[in-house]
C-alpha cells in the first residue's frame, strides 16, 4: 500500500489521477480487494485489521483529495494562461464623439446658475428694435447703436445683437422678484479672429422690490461665479458704460496664462476683460412698467470664455463642425 | 482719447504722482488704459546751434553745416534736408549715437569728399511721429535751448503718453482739460485756473466788419465769433509734437494750433478766411438759422459756411497764409445733433465724433488757449470783445436722494464726500450737510447724467469699486425650475447620447448659401422676410435646415483627411413665415467607424440600418415610411419621413449621389427631426400580466411594389387585445418569389387573464392573417 501513495501524487494530470482513483478507490480497486479480505480473517483479528484498513484508506483519501486540489488549480491555471490577450490593443477605440466646447462651457455656466435658484429664460432670434435696443434704453439715435453692427430683415425686425432682450421679454411677462438667466445665440456684422456673425452669450438679471439689491450684491455673485469658472484668480471691477446699466462696470480676472505677470493674451496687463455688469438703469425699469424695485444685470460671451479656458485662438474654428478641433474634446 | 502726462499738468498739478500710479487711477475710475508709451531719446542726441550752413561744393542738395554742441565744442555736419538753412536749433545725434529707428550707429563719415562728424535728426529718425519736412527745428516751447544738452533732459519732451480708451457716454473726457477734472476729483485738488490775456489787440473793434444776425428758435446751441488779424502765424515745436503724438500734425500752423487747442479744451473752434467770406465786399455778415431749434446754420451772404458741429464748407477755412480770420467756438447739446443726423442725412466732418458725445460748453477757453498757442511765436492782433450768441439750455437737476444711492452702490457714502467729489466734477450741490435729499445742477459737458444711478456711477468710479464690499444672495426664494430648465435638461441628455454614439457636437451659423438652399429645392424664408444686410454671401438667407450646413461641415473634414464624419447638431432654423424652429440634425458620412483594431482598420462603410440604429439610440422610438423627398437633395429612393406618436417630426435619408458628388463627400446620410418631438413625454404605463406570453412570427409574401409600412399601417388598425406588439424580423427576395418578397413578422401575443391555450393561439394568429389577407392582399408563404 505504500507505493499506492507514491502512485497518487506521481500522477501528473486530473485524467492520470482518475485512473488511479478507479484503481484503488474503485468497486474493483485495490481497497475493496483488501476489504475483502475482511472475511478470511479471524474473528479476533478482524477488528483489528479493519481498524488498520480504515486508517489506510482515510490517508490515501487524504492524499488524493490533495493531489486532486493541486491538478485541478495546475488545470485551471493553464488554461488560465491559455486565455491571456494584449488588452493594450483596446486602446483608444474612440468610440464617443464629443460636446461642441461651447456648449460645455455653456452647461458649465448654466449649472452654477441654476444651483443658485436662477430660472432659464429664453427669447426669440428674431427680434424687434423695442427688446433689442429701446427698452434697454438705446433710442434710434443713440451712438452706442452701431447700425453696421446689426443684422436687419428686410421687414424692419433684426436678429438680435445681444441676449438682453429677453430680459425685457421676462419683465414684461413676470412680476419681481426675478432671478434669471438667459443663454443663446446672438448676432452681429463682424468676421474676423476674435468675431463671428453669430456667438452666444448669457445674460443674468436680478430684481428685487424695493431698494434691496445694488452694485455690492453684483460683486458677490460675480466674484464667485469666476471662481468657479477660472479657478482661483483675483477679481477686478472697472468702471464703464453700458446703456442699461447705472453704474457699470467691466469685471476683469488675473490672467490665467501668467498669472498676472503680463503675457500675449492679456497684453502685458496682466488681467483679461470676461464680463459686463452693472445696475440696471431706471429707464429700462420705465420701459417695462416696474416701480420702486432694484436690479442688477451682467452678460458674458461664451465664446470668450471658450477661448481663454481652453486656449483656442481663431474663434471662426469653433463654427465648422471641424472634427480635427472636436475631438480632442473626446 | 491721447493724452501725455505734461499736458495733463497744464491744468492740474500731478507733480507728486508717478506714470504708474496714473495709469492705475485711470482704470479705477472708467477711463481704461489702452498703452502706455515713455518717450525717450536715445544716449548723445543733443541740441545743437548751427552757427553756419553752406552749401556742399560736390552736391546740390547737401548742406554743410558748423554746429555748436556745446562747451564751444563746433562739430562740422553734412545735412541732407532743405529746411537746415532757417534752423538754428536742431536735434544732433553725436558720434557713438545708436539710432535703433533706422538701425544705425552714428560715425564719423566722409559725405561726397567732405568730413561729418555726427547726424542732424528728424523727429522720424527718433523712433517719433514725423514732424515737418526735413530735420525738427527746436524752438523754447520745449525748455530753454543749450547747445550740447541731452534731449532726454527735457521733461516736456520725454513725456508719459497715455492712450485711454472712452466709454461712449464720455464725452466730456475728450479733452485733455476734461481728463484732468475727473483726476481732479479723485485727487481732491483743484485745476490749475485758466487765465490768459493777449498781448495785442485790434484797434478797431469787430463789430466795424463783422455783423451776426439770428433768426429761428435758438436753443441748444451757443456761439463766439472774434477776429484775427494775422501778421505770421507760427506753432511752436511742442505744440507740432503734441499734435503729432495724438497723430492729428498737418503741415499748416494755423491748423495744428487749432488742434492743439481743440484737443487741450475740448471747445470746437473753426477758422474762416475772412476776406473769402467778405468776396472784395467791405463787411461779413452771418446769419444763424435754427429753423427746427436743433441745428444751427451759419450763413453768409447766401452760402451756407457751416452747420454748427456737423459740418464745414471747406472753401472757407483759413490756413496760415490767410490774412485775416474769422474764428468760430461752438457747442451744441449732443441729444440735439444726434437727433438731427438721424433724422436728415448730413455731409459730416470729423468734428461730428466729438459733437455727438460732447464738447465743452465754456467757449471763452477755447479762445484764449488759442491766444495764448499763437501769441508765443506768431503776431497777432485780436478783436477785443468777442460777438457772443447764446440760445436758451435747460438746466438739469438731479435729485439726489442719498439712502438711494448708498442702496444702489451698496455701501455708506457720508454726504461730505459725495458733495466733494460731485463738485470736483462740476456739479453745484445745494442743501445742506444734514439734509438726505439734495439737488445736484448737472454741468452742461455731462449730458450722460439723468438720475441718481448716474450720479451713483460718478460716486462710486471715484470712491473706487475696491472699497465696495461683495454682498451676498439674500433674497425670497420662489421655485424657479421653469419648463425652459426641464427641457434645457432634455436637450442635454439626448446631446450626451448622440455623443455617446459617437457623433461631435457641431454649432454652425443660422445662415445659410441662398443659391444653394435654392438649388437643393428647400422650402425657404418669403424674401421680403429675409436678411437685408448679410455679412457674406455665403451666409445671405435665414437657414431653411441644418443639413446644408452640416454636408458643408462633412466636406471640410473630408478635405482635411477625415474617413468618418459624424456630426449632430441642435439648432434653430426658420420656415416660410420665418417661425424659429429647433431642429436635431445629424449627419454620417464615409465611414461608420473609425479604423482601429476592431475591425483591423477595415471600417464599415455607413448604411442606411446601422444610422437608423444609432439613430434610434439617441432619440428613442419612430416609425420611418418610405417617401419621396421634394428636395433635390436627397436619394429618391432612400427617403423617409420620421414619425412619432404618429406624428411627422422631420426625415431620414441618403444624400443623392450628385450631391455627394458636389460637396466632394462618400456615401452620407442625415436626419433632421423638430427638437421639440423627440424630448422625453410624460408615460402612462398599461398593466402588466403576469401569464405567460407566447411569440409567434409569420412568413407573408407581399408584392416587390409594397412595403412593410403598409401591413404595420394595416395592423395599427386590428383589434385584437391579445396582439400586444409585433415586429419585422426578416425581409427575403429570390428569382422563386417572382414579383414578391417574403416578409416575416413576429407578433407577441398575451393575455391579461391567463394563460393562452394553443386553440387561442391559433385562433389570433388566423385572425392576423385573415385580416391582412383581405387588407393588403398578402398570401401566407
Amino acid at each position: 500500500l505504500e507505493n499506492l501513495k507514491e502512485k497518487i501524487i506521481n500522477c501528473s494530470s486530473l485524467k492520470d489521477l482518475e485512473r488511479v482513483r478507479v484503481e484503488i478507490f474503485g468497486k474493483k480497486g485495490l481497497l475493496s480487494q483488501e476489504f475483502a479480505k475482511l472475511k478470511d480473517i479471524p474473528p479476533a483479528e478482524k477488528r483489528e485489521f479493519a481498524k488498520s484498513l480504515n486508517i489506510k484508506k482515510t490517508n490515501l483519501l487524504e492524499i488524493f483529495e490533495e493531489r486532486l486540489n493541486s491538478l485541478k488549480e495546475m488545470e485551471l491555471q493553464k488554461i488560465l494562461e491559455s486565455e491571456k490577450i494584449d488588452l493594450s490593443i483596446y486602446s483608444s477605440l474612440r468610440e464617443r464623439g464629443a460636446t461642441h466646447p461651447v456648449k460645455e462651457i455653456m452647461d458649465k455656466i448654466i449649472d452654477y446658475f441654476v444651483a443658485l435658484n436662477f430660472s432659464v429664460e429664453e427669447g426669440p432670434m428674431v427680434e424687434d428694435d423695442f427688446h433689442n435696443f429701446e427698452a434697454l434704453n438705446l433710442p434710434k439715435y443713440h451712438p452706442a447703436r452701431d447700425m453696421q453692427d446689426t443684422f436687419y430683415l428686410k421687414d424692419g425686425m433684426l436678429l438680435r445683437t445681444h441676449t438682453s432682450p429677453v430680459q425685457i421679454r421676462t419683465m414684461m411677462s413676470q412680476k419681481p422678484p426675478i432671478r434669471m438667466i438667459a443663454p443663446g445665440a446672438v448676432f452681429r456684422r463682424d468676421y474676423d479672429l476674435t468675431h463671428t456673425p453669430m456667438f452666444h452669450q448669457i445674460e443674468g438679471l436680478v430684481v428685487e422690490n424695493g431698494d434691496v439689491v445694488g452694485f455690492a450684491s453684483l460683486k458677490w455673485i460675480l466674484r464667485d461665479f469666476l471662481r468657479y469658472i477660472f479657478g482661483d484668480v483675483e477679481v477686478r471691477f472697472r468702471p464703464s458704460f453700458f446703456p442699461f446699466t447705472e453704474p457699470s462696470a467691466e469685471v476683469d480676472i488675473s490672467c490665467i496664462f501668467c498669472e498676472g505677470e503680463g503675457c500675449r493674451v492679456c497684453s502685458q496687463t496682466g488681467w483679461l476683460e470676461v464680463l459686463g455688469c452693472g445696475v440696471v438703469d431706471p429707464n429700462v425699469f420705465k420701459a417695462v412698467g416696474y416701480r420702486d424695485v432694484s436690479g442688477y444685470a451682467f452678460g458674458l460671451g461664451i465664446e470668450r470664455f471658450a477661448m481663454l479656458l481652453h486656449k483656442i485662438p481663431d474663434l471662426r474654428s469653433l463654427f465648422g463642425g471641424d472634427i480635427r478641433l472636436l475631438e480632442q474634446f473626446r | 482719447m491721447i493724452v501725455t502726462k505734461g499736458w495733463l499738468e497744464e491744468f492740474i498739478d500731478l507733480s507728486d504722482i508717478t506714470t504708474e500710479k496714473l495709469c492705475q487711477v485711470f482704470n479705477s475710475i472708467g477711463l481704461e488704459v489702452d498703452s502706455l508709451k515713455e518717450i525717450k531719446f536715445p544716449d548723445k542726441v543733443v541740441v545743437g546751434e548751427v552757427l553756419r550752413c553752406e552749401k556742399h561744393p560736390e552736391a546740390d542738395r547737401l548742406n554743410v553745416c558748423q554746429v555748436h554742441i556745446g562747451n564751444g565744442d563746433v562739430k562740422q555736419i553734412v545735412c541732407g534736408a532743405g529746411n537746415v538753412v532757417d534752423a538754428r536749433f536742431v536735434i544732433v545725434a553725436l558720434e557713438g549715437a545708436v539710432l535703433p529707428e533706422i538701425d544705425m550707429t552714428i560715425e564719423a563719415v566722409k559725405l561726397r569728399g567732405v568730413d561729418s562728424f555726427g547726424m542732424i535728426c528728424a523727429t522720424g529718425e527718433l523712433g517719433l511721429p514725423k514732424i515737418e519736412d526735413g530735420i525738427a527745428i527746436l524752438d523754447s516751447s520745449i525748455g530753454k535751448l543749450v547747445a550740447g544738452k541731452e534731449l532726454n533732459e527735457y521733461k516736456t519732451l520725454c513725456d508719459s503718453v497715455i492712450e485711454i480708451e472712452l466709454t461712449a457716454n464720455r464725452g466730456d473726457c475728450l479733452s485733455v482739460y476734461g481728463v484732468a477734472r475727473d483726476l481732479s476729483a479723485y485727487f481732491n485738488r483743484p485745476l490749475k485756473s485758466f487765465e490768459y490775456k493777449p498781448k495785442k489787440f485790434m484797434v478797431q473793434g469787430i463789430a466795424r466788419t463783422l455783423s451776426v444776425r439770428s433768426t429761428g428758435t435758438f436753443k441748444n446751441s451757443k456761439l463766439l465769433f472774434n477776429i484775427i488779424e494775422v501778421g505770421n502765424i507760427k506753432a511752436s515745436f511742442l505744440t507740432k509734437f503734441r499734435v503729432a503724438l495724438i497723430g492729428k500734425y498737418v503741415s499748416d500752423d494755423l491748423e495744428v494750433n487749432l488742434r492743439c487747442v481743440i484737443h487741450s479744451t475740448g471747445v470746437i473752434l473753426r477758422a474762416y478766411d475772412f476776406d473769402r467770406l467778405k468776396r472784395g465786399g467791405k463787411r461779413v455778415s452771418i446769419e444763424l438759422n435754427s429753423n427746427n431749434g436743433e441745428i444751427v446754420e451759419v450763413k453768409s451772404d447766401g452760402d451756407t459756411i457751416s452747420y454748427v458741429g456737423i459740418y464745414s464748407n471747406n472753401f472757407f477755412l483759413a490756413t496760415q497764409k490767410s490774412k485775416k480770420i474769422l474764428l468760430e467756438a461752438s457747442y451744441t447739446t449732443p441729444d440735439a445733433i444726434l437727433k438731427a443726423v438721424h433724422r436728415d442725412s448730413f455731409d459730416l466732418d470729423d468734428f461730428y465724433y466729438l459733437t455727438s458725445r460732447g464738447t465743452n460748453s465754456d467757449l471763452n477757453i477755447g479762445f484764449l488757449a488759442l491766444y495764448k498757442c499763437c501769441d508765443q511765436f506768431s503776431s497777432c492782433l485780436y478783436g477785443e470783445l468777442p460777438i457772443r450768441i447764446e440760445g436758451t439750455f435747460t438746466k438739469k437737476v438731479v435729485n439726489v436722494d442719498i439712502k438711494k444711492l448708498n442702496s444702489i452702490i451698496g455701501m455708506s457714502v457720508d454726504r461730505k464726500r459725495i458733495n466733494s467729489i460731485l463738485n470736483r466734477l462740476g456739479f453745484r450741490t445745494h442743501g445742506s450737510n444734514s439734509q438726505d435729499v439734495f439737488g445736484a445742477v448737472v454741468p452742461a459737458w455731462r449730458h450722460d447724467i439723468e438720475n441718481v444711478q448716474d450720479v451713483a456711477e460718478e460716486i462710486m468710479r471715484v470712491v473706487g469699486i475696491d472699497t465696495i464690499p461683495p454682498k451676498p444672495l439674500s433674497l425670497i426664494e420662489t421655485n424657479r425650475l421653469n419648463p425652459t430648465i426641464a427641457k434645457y435638461r432634455a436637450v442635454r441628455d439626448l446631446r450626451d447620447r448622440a455623443i455617446g454614439r459617437d457623433f461631435f457636437e457641431a454649432i454652425t451659423y443660422i445662415f445659410s448659401d441662398k443659391s444653394k438652399v435654392k438649388k437643393y429645392r428647400f422650402e425657404m424664408v418669403e424674401d421680403e422676410l429675409d436678411v437685408s444686410n448679410p455679412i457674406v454671401d455665403d451666409l445671405n438667407t435665414l437657414r431653411p435646415t441644418i443639413v446644408i450646413n452640416l454636408l458643408e461641415a462633412v466636406s471640410k473634414n473630408v478635405s482635411y483627411g477625415k474617413k468618418k464624419v459624424s456630426l449632430f447638431e441642435v439648432g434653430a432654423v426658420f420656415d416660410r413665415e420665418r417661425e424659429e424652429i429647433l431642429k436635431f440634425s445629424i449627419v454620417e458620412s464615409g465611414f461608420s467607424q473609425e479604423s482601429t483594431i476592431l475591425n483591423r482598420a477595415k471600417p464599415q462603410k455607413v448604411k442606411f440600418a446601422t444610422f437608423a440604429q444609432k439613430l434610434s439610440a439617441i432619440v428613442g422610438e419612430f416609425e420611418i415610411k418610405n417617401s419621396t423627398p421634394k428636395e433635390s437633395l436627397f436619394h429618391p429612393y432612400q427617403y423617409g419621413r420620421v414619425f412619432v406618436d404618429g406624428k411627422d417630426i422631420g426625415f431620414i435619408a441618403k444624400i443623392h449621389p450628385k450631391a455627394e458628388e458636389y460637396f466632394d463627400i462618400g456615401e452620407t446620410f442625415v436626419a433632421e427631426m423638430n427638437l421639440n418631438d423627440i424630448l422625453p413625454k410624460h408615460k402612462n404605463i398599461s398593466t402588466i400580466s403576469n401569464f405567460q406570453g407566447v411569440y409567434k412570427d409569420l412568413s407573408l409574401l407581399i408584392p416587390k411594389s409594397s412595403t412593410y409600412s403598409s401591413l404595420s399601417n394595416a395592423l395599427k388598425s386590428y383589434k385584437n387585445s391579445l396582439m400586444k406588439h409585433y415586429f419585422i424580423i426578416d425581409l427575403y427576395e429570390d428569382s422563386s418569389l417572382g414579383d414578391n418578397r417574403s416578409v416575416t413578422i413576429r407578433f407577441f401575443l398575451q393575455s391579461d387573464d391567463g394563460t393562452l391555450s394553443d386553440g387561442v393561439i391559433d385562433e389570433s394568429m388566423q385572425g392576423i392573417l385573415d385580416y391582412l389577407q383581405k387588407s393588403c392582399g398578402v398570401k401566407l408563404r
